[in-house]
């Protein structure tokens, strides 16, 4: 508590006087962009809730991953990167485009994702499954992108004497609008996984950190591939999205990965419940995010009668469930294996 | 963290290396980055009189065989005008939101005659309030430069146009050049270099002529921050 808290006060402290040459800039175009970055910000939230459909994270560790993703890791990656980017310096000069390609993914990996791993610990009771380490991950990526987002277009607007604002709306426009969720959000919600799956999988402690290593250096590489001079000449054209399809990529094989995980935790967690409440062959269609859009597709079909009998059935043997995972009061888990078997 | 009862054993050691290596990232790497001279060294011998050729500012503007400017490849690409190369290098830059000042013409080559090309110039002084004279446009932009001995420093470049109330039928417009060290925490002017021209004499040059004046004002800064390079060193 002390940790997070000391470091997201000194990021709070700095990031203030970044939020108030944003405001005193007074440009509406800069606000709404600022807007709009926090609008999709609270966009992939809702989605990873969404997907995270086993045990939704309290909304208080939430918070906290966000604001130290934003504020304590944005913070002192500011002064990591200045120095070791002058420490290598002399390897790898920036004229050639991969000073900052070397130096931001190692700092500001490492620093968001100790988010995750304060959570973990802190909170060790909300954490079930690699999922949770995939949420939180991209929390604290998207605290951190929306800070540099907000701390790159004050920049910009400071370099040109706060008379010119297109380099500021530029800057912003490009990191809101083609590389927003691919980016800090992506890289650090893949080393997330990493560490939930060492906290909570059931394997060697050899796997645990091979697996957890592994997923932090993918996160660092695919950093440093955005930020490397390969793009640099698209300039501010749409096609700037490129450089972050590999992170998206990546993301995208470890949500399946993850999935798979869900599932697993799910069957298990099944097999407290009664016999016929959860049955093994329904649980891909509860947890698996491309199972639950076919069933619900397959839903829009159904009589409307039998279409909300469903619905309710699958609420309620997720709420069972949850109930059984995070280890609730008996007449609570008693409450809802009865409405499951009302709703079957 | 705001859960205090569900936490795990791990948690007083986890606590610490995160706090060990949240203070060795903002104390210890500074620390170590504290010790790396990034001082510019400049030798002074040999200065030269003259600006290297576009051919040569194509890989490397040499100053006196001292100074070595590499130059981006967005400069091969034609982006800039013939004669404002230059310049336009000095002031070009995606992410310091240069303002375009005085000499700034990346933008200026569609423009056809020298009124539209004045116009467009004074359009650029102050952002949008040029017809009514606001006083000062600047623009400034960091470049890391290589010396000839491997170590690196950054110049600052720094332009603005001045159009005051007090004289609205001269434009200023000028240029300064300075080395920083890597912190930042001071400079050393290199030039500092201011001209005046009347709104009315420009507005008579054809484009041919305003190129020309364009050029020998690109000459003349060169010619001086080679000169002026020497004195730093000194």
């Amino acid at each position: 508590m002390w940790v997070w808290g000391g470091f997201c006060f000194l990021g709070a402290a700095d990031f203030l006087d970044v939020i108030k040459i944003s405001v005193a800039s007074g440009q509406t175009f800069g606000m709404a962009a600022i807007a709009v970055s926090l609008f999709l910000g609270i966009s992939v939230v809702w989605l990873l809730r969404w997907l995270d459909v086993l045990d939704q994270e309290p909304l208080g560790n939430v918070v906290a991953v966000v604001l130290w993703g934003g504020l304590a890791a944005g913070y002192v990656a500011g002064y990591a990167n200045e120095s070791l980017g002058i420490l290598i310096g002399s390897v790898v000069t920036e004229s050639s485009g991969w000073l900052w390609a070397i130096v931001a993914p190692i700092n500001e990996e490492l620093l968001k994702v100790m988010g995750v791993a304060l959570i973990i610990v802190a909170c060790r009771k909300d954490i079930h499954g690699v999922m949770d380490g995939v949420f939180y991950g991209a929390m604290a990526g998207l605290g951190f992108e929306v800070a540099e987002n907000i701390y790159y277009y004050a920049n910009a607007l400071q370099a040109a004497g706060g008379t010119e604002i297109n380099a500021g709306i530029d800057i912003l426009a490009l990191r809101t609008y083609y590389a927003f969720a691919s980016s800090h959000m992506a890289f650090t919600a893949i080393a997330g996984a990493g560490l939930a799956y060492a906290a909570t999988a059931s394997v060697t402690s050899t796997r645990k950190v091979i697996v957890a290593t592994g997923l932090m250096l993918t996160a660092g590489a695919l950093h440093s591939f955005w930020n490397s001079p390969i793009f640099q000449e698209l300039g501010e054209s749409p096609l700037y999205i490129l450089r972050g399809v590999p992170a998206l990529l990546v993301l995208l094989m470890v949500l399946m990965w993850v999935s798979k995980h869900e599932v697993a935790l799910a069957i298990s967690v099944a097999k407290k419940l009664p016999k016929d409440l959860v049955l093994k062959d329904e649980i891909p269609g509860l947890v698996n995010p491309l199972r639950r859009i076919v069933a619900a597709i397959k839903r829009t079909r159904m009589p409307a009668r039998e279409r909300k009998r469903q619905i309710q059935l699958r609420d309620a043997q997720l709420a069972a469930l949850r109930a059984v995972m995070l280890g609730y009061e008996k007449k609570i888990i008693d409450a809802r294996i009865k409405a499951v078997r009302v709703y079957r | 963290m705001p859960v205090e009862d569900n936490k795990s054993k791990a948690l007083p050691i986890v606590a610490i290396a995160v706090a060990a290596v949240m203070a060795f990232a903002l104390f210890g790497l500074p620390y170590f980055a504290a010790g790396v001279d990034t001082s510019a060294k400049i030798d002074t011998t040999t200065p030269v009189s003259s600006p290297a050729s576009s051919e040569e500012q194509v890989e490397c503007q040499r100053v006196g065989e001292t100074l070595c400017i590499y130059l981006e490849d967005k400069w091969k690409q034609g982006n800039v005008g013939t004669g404002f190369a230059n310049w336009s290098y000095a002031f070009s830059s995606n992410s310091t939101g240069v303002l375009g000042a005085g000499l700034y013409l990346q933008d200026l080559a569609p423009i056809v005659s020298t009124k539209e090309a004045l116009d467009w110039w004074i359009g650029q002084c102050a952002g949008y309030k040029c017809t009514e004279f606001e006083p000062v446009a600047t623009s400034t932009t960091t470049k890391t430069v290589t010396l000839h001995d491997g170590t690196q420093a950054i110049t600052l470049f720094t332009g603005y146009t001045v159009k005051s109330d007090e004289s609205p039928d001269t434009i200023q417009f000028g240029q300064s050049v300075a080395l920083l060290p890597q912190t930042q925490n001071a400079s050393v002017t290199i030039l500092d270099l201011t001209f005046g021209a009347s709104v009315e004499q420009l507005s008579a040059l054809t484009e041919a002529e305003l190129e020309q004046f364009y050029t020998d004002i690109d000459k003349y800064f060169w010619t001086l921050i080679n000169e002026r390079l020497a004195v730093v060193g000194s």
